[in-house]
């Protein structure tokens, strides 16, 4: 799910940027060096929509750079179990498939697939589909998943996903 | 597999009155997964609260055991689960319920990682196995097998060198930025190759390149995704760095019964017998294999064969701006090793041109011009009437343009052509016409004989390409002979392609090992089933293809002859094992029809057909000319038939003066299969067995008999010699530093020379004599080219001595005269010993 949050953050500047442009550098960086990044308990910093306050800098001792403590607004996406996302599929083996949803990778087991879709590697590329060939996931298709597990690492979200829900599958 | 229940416990929803629940709604179905805190069913309680209830384990639904409209009470079960065995993990989260696990739940069981790409999604062995049934099933019902494909040097060569921009089938890419260039030429007919063979193959690409090195190539190779899909194994995903054997076990963890593997080497599968092995692919000279496993590089022939495109580079300009003939005067002399500028020196190669046509109208029975030649090949496909015309064409083509047909090493055609180029007096030429002249017989001869298709083929292949640049060719060939290729550059669509010539035609040979290996592997699996026979085994491609290649020699009896040193055995030599691995028999005598035996049937098998020879004049030689039917052949044939798993043409291999001089003791590298008893007895013997190192040594010839049989020796024996060699440099310094440094060592080169020879064979002792040093000069020149490993180290060597040698063009590949003739030596006697 997404959720707008203030988040905090400090911006370590080079004293070469000391000048009349300081403040819009400050800002610059803050958005390279946040947006597009993961935190296990934050999710992923989707995008920063305002900065509230960018506190007063301070030089370090001996370095000569400056250290910003920042409070912002982010809206991140933080994936937990049970919520049910839109997914783009990206690969598929006898195994399951792998799939996208924004920034962050799932995978969805052939056993949390409908058993009526079955695995056809003959198919280029290989895909699930059913017997009557009504309904084919593939690469680059859009599905419905079910998250029923993440692994939050330091600076990674994992999903496990699902298929075997109503309304579960291909979207398109 | 241990089944659970989720039991209503009223205490889990506040209230603990004994009262009985209506089941409203049930949400799971059979074979759902659930998970902790997934909604199971909605109950009304007596009071009209709706309360839902949610599970508590994670599983397989197994059973509902309630229905709608049910009334429970506490403790009473609602559904039957099974709970997740967690058969599938990416890291230590279950792919199924979707369970962090932790480092103690995790199943014991030994899990395998199935898929190429993903090595961190495991699979429990049981249901890995499940999977691996249902591929067996699905190839076999496509009748297909599993080919693994090296990239390196099977398909493609690359190189990180800087070569020119513009050559054809070349791919330029980068794998990080800012990170080195990669240059990968792929090897001629690969992406026919490919198609044709997945049709009886599923391809799986199997490399230690990195993931990226690997995608790259897979997408050159294969835009479409159609032949590897996602069925890319690379270094990262590689379970061992030395081996890729790890790595077969959990892709296939049914077994690897329908798994063909090719590759350059064996060793890296531990010498598995599904490997074919192919003859490696070597474009750009000075690189190896750029991805071979840390420790395992193997260095031979790095340096002396493919394109030197440093050189290439410079012509090519010059060719593009016309340079002037004062230039090429100048050029003339220094340049003549180096192979592009001979094509650049107009004069010569005026003359030459005339020259080469008038031989081949000389010599060809028909006097006819190379292009009507090569308009009749044109339209030859493989029918027979025309075989006539394409085997005079085609000796007309290895009289004039040596090396291009089979005898791609061949050093003594090389020296040939160069003596055309350098002494341009007819006497060369008149004396080049008599073996002319014996080809012709020979030709003759050839005519009766079917021709094989492949060869075939490879004459049009050799049409096509060489059509237009043919009088070019012919000019270059000389120089460039021993490494089979010709550059050419042609105009095209106005721009300057750098079209090369490239005469590597193993793929059509390997294509057909493969269909044959397809063919009876179903032929194989088809066969008891006829007699409904049910669950038999399925037929092992470990143990087909050693069959298969037991019957490309079946029926030859060979006798070598000067092949086998004498103080070792030949059961062990490796001529032996590679004859009796191709299913030729071998022994030690010739064995003869008598003329009082009668056409028994049984007898007849026993009888030699096939001498290999390496010496002109032995006495098992002799005999054997004596016999009509023995076809006397040098050792190069049997390598020939090694590498091509085919009776190659025997009329192409005729042992001769002429074919003496070319003639590999020991096989080439990738001819070699050993299996692993012989392996065993190998490492015995060479404890054992004095070896080559142990001759007794003349004063004069120790040195290069000390350098030269690098083929017998392991890394560590090899190092133990070069030291040995620059002790012995340093001490004939001593002895002789005032001796003319040439004059000193070509005198230890042709008693060396002579020492090998008396080794290997006392009866040729004499006229092998007059023949090495007739051709010492000759072999001295071509070799220059060819870099070798103890090049540098002699060299060195030489230069700690201060023996005054500039020893800093060495690295160049244009040494100087002096030690030139070092470096001469060195790759003399690798060439002669293959």
């Amino acid at each position: 799910m997404f959720y707008h949050i203030s988040l905090e953050h400090e911006i370590l500047l080079h004293p070469r940027y000391f000048g009349p442009q300081l403040m819009d550098t400050v800002r610059q960086m803050l958005f390279t060096e946040v947006e597009g990044t993961c935190t296990g308990k934050y999710g992923f910093v989707i995008a920063v929509t305002t900065i509230d306050h960018i506190g007063s800098g301070m030089i370090q001792a001996g370095r000569g750079f400056v250290l910003y403590p920042i409070k912002y607004k982010a809206i991140v996406f933080r994936p937990f179990k049970g919520e049910v996302l839109d997914a783009v599929v990206t690969q598929i083996n006898k195994i399951g498939l792998f799939c996208e949803i924004g920034p962050m990778q799932c995978f969805i087991s052939r056993h949390s697939i409908p058993q009526d879709l079955e695995f056809d590697p003959n198919s280029n590329p290989p895909c699930y589909k059913s017997r009557d060939e009504e309904v084919v996931i593939q690469q680059d298709d859009e599905i419905r998943v079910k998250i029923v597990g993440t692994r939050v690492d330091a600076t990674d979200i994992f999903a496990i996903g699902t298929l075997m829900d109503d309304y579960l599958g291909l979207t398109s | 597999m241990s089944p659970t229940r989720e039991t209503f416990r009223e205490g889990d929803i506040e209230r603990s009155c004994g009262q009985e629940y209506k089941v409203l709604q049930i949400y799971p179905k059979k074979g759902t997964n659930i998970f902790p805190k997934r909604r199971l069913c909605e109950v009304e309680s007596g009071s009209g609260e709706r309360v839902i209830i949610k599970a508590k384990h994670s599983g397989v639904v197994t059973q509902v055991l309630v229905k709608v409209n049910d009334t429970i009470g506490d403790g009473c079960d609602i559904l039957e689960l099974e709970a997740c065995t967690h058969t599938a993990l990416l890291g230590n989260i279950c792919c199924n319920c979707g369970v962090l696990l932790d480092e103690k739940d995790i199943p014991k069981t030994e899990a395998v990682s199935m898929l190429h790409s993903v090595p961190d999604l495991k699979v429990a062995r049981n249901e890995a196995q499940k999977l691996g049934k249902e591929d067996i099933k699905n190839l076999l019902k496509q009748r297909k097998l599993v080919l693994l494909v090296d990239l390196d040097q099977t398909l493609i060569h690359t190189t990180n060198d800087n070569i020119p921009a513009d050559l054809k089938d070349v791919y330029h890419f980068q794998i990080n930025n800012g990170g080195p260039w990669y240059h990968a030429r792929l090897r001629p007919h690969t992406k026919t190759f490919l198609e044709k063979i997945s049709k009886y193959f599923e391809l799986h690409i199997s490399t230690f390149g990195v993931r990226e090195y690997a995608h790259y190539i897979a997408h050159f190779l294969d835009p479409d995704g159609k032949l590897f899909g996602q069925r890319i194994l690379s270094r990262n995903e590689c379970l061992d760095v030395m081996s890729k054997k790890a790595n077969l076990d959990s892709l296939f963890p049914c077994g690897d019964n329908l798994v063909c593997i090719i590759d350059d080497r064996t060793d890296v599968w531990n010498y598995s017998p599904n490997v074919v092995q192919v003859v490696p692919y070597h474009f750009f000279r000075h690189t190896g294999d750029i991805n071979a496993p840390q420790g395992l590089q193997n260095r031979e022939n790095e340096d002396c064969k493919g394109i030197d495109f440093k050189n290439l580079k410079k012509e090519n300009d010059k060719d593009i701006g016309f340079t002037t003939a004062d230039d090429q005067d100048d050029d003339g002399d220094e340049d003549k090793k180096d192979y592009s500028s001979d094509s650049d020196n107009d004069k010569d190669s005026k003359e030459m041109s005339h020259k080469v046509i008038e031989d081949s109208r000389v010599n060809s029975d028909q006097t006819r011009t190379e292009t009507v030649i090569n308009d009749d090949m044109k339209e030859i496909d493989g029918k027979n009437e025309k075989v006539n015309k394409v085997f005079d064409s085609k000796c007309t083509k290895e009289e004039n343009s040596s090396e291009r047909i089979l005898l791609t090493d061949s050093l003594p055609n090389r020296n040939a052509s160069e003596d055309k180029v350098e002494d341009k007096n007819t006497k060369a030429d008149l004396s080049e016409m008599k073996p002319n002249s014996e080809k012709k017989n020979i030709d003759n001869e050839m005519k009766v004989k079917n021709i094989d298709k492949l060869d075939m083929k490879m004459i049009e292949m050799d049409t096509l390409t060489n059509n237009d640049s043919i009088r070019k060719e012919e000019e270059v060939d000389g120089s460039i002979a021993a490494s089979g290729k010709i550059v050419t550059c042609t105009k095209r669509n106005g721009n300057n392609v750098l079209d090369v010539v490239d005469n590597d035609d193993y793929l059509l040979y390997l294509e057909d090992i493969l269909k044959k290996i397809h063919k009876r592997f179903f032929e194989e699996y088809d066969a008891p089933q006829e007699q409904a026979i049910v669950d038999h085994p399925l037929p092992d491609l470990k143990a087909i293809v050693p069959a298969v290649r037991k019957e490309v020699l079946k029926g030859v009896n060979i006798v070598f002859s000067g092949v086998v040193p004498q103080q070792m055995k030949l059961q062990y030599s490796k001529a032996y094992i590679i004859a009796t691995s191709f299913g030729a028999s071998v022994s030690e005598r010739l064995i003869v029809k008598a003329k009082t035996d009668t056409e028994n049937g049984d007898k007849k098998n026993i009888y030699t057909t096939h001498m290999v020879a390496a010496n002109l004049h032995t006495e098992k030689v002799n005999s054997a000319r004596k016999h009509k039917s023995i076809k006397i052949v040098t050792p190069n044939w049997l390598w020939k038939c090694a590498e091509r798993w085919e009776l190659v043409e025997e009329q192409l291999f005729p042992l001769s003066k002429e074919t003496e001089k070319e003639i590999h003791r020991l096989p080439p590298h990738h001819c070699f299969f050993p299996d692993p008893s012989w392996l065993k007895h190998n490492s015995d013997t060479e404890q054992t067995d004095p070896g080559p190192s142990g001759r007794t040594r003349t004063a004069s010839g120790s040195l290069l008999q000390d350098v030269n049989p690098l083929m017998f020796f392991s890394p560590d024996e090899k190092n133990n010699m070069t030291d040995e060699v620059e002790k012995i440099l340093s001490d004939e310094d001593d002895d002789d530093s005032d001796e003319d440094e040439e004059g000193d060592i070509s005198g230890d080169e042709s008693t060396s020379s002579n020492g090998e020879n008396d080794d290997d064979d006392d009866d040729g002792e004499g006229p092998d004599r007059k023949k090495h040093k007739g051709t010492d000069q000759e072999m001295s020149t071509n070799a220059e080219e060819d870099d070798m490993d103890n090049e540098d180290e002699l060299s060195s060597a030489q230069f700690k001595q201060s023996c005054g040698l500039p020893s800093d063009e060495s690295d160049d590949g244009e040494s100087g005269d002096d030690e030139g003739d070092l470096s001469q030596m060195g790759a003399d006697l690798e060439s002669m010993l293959g």
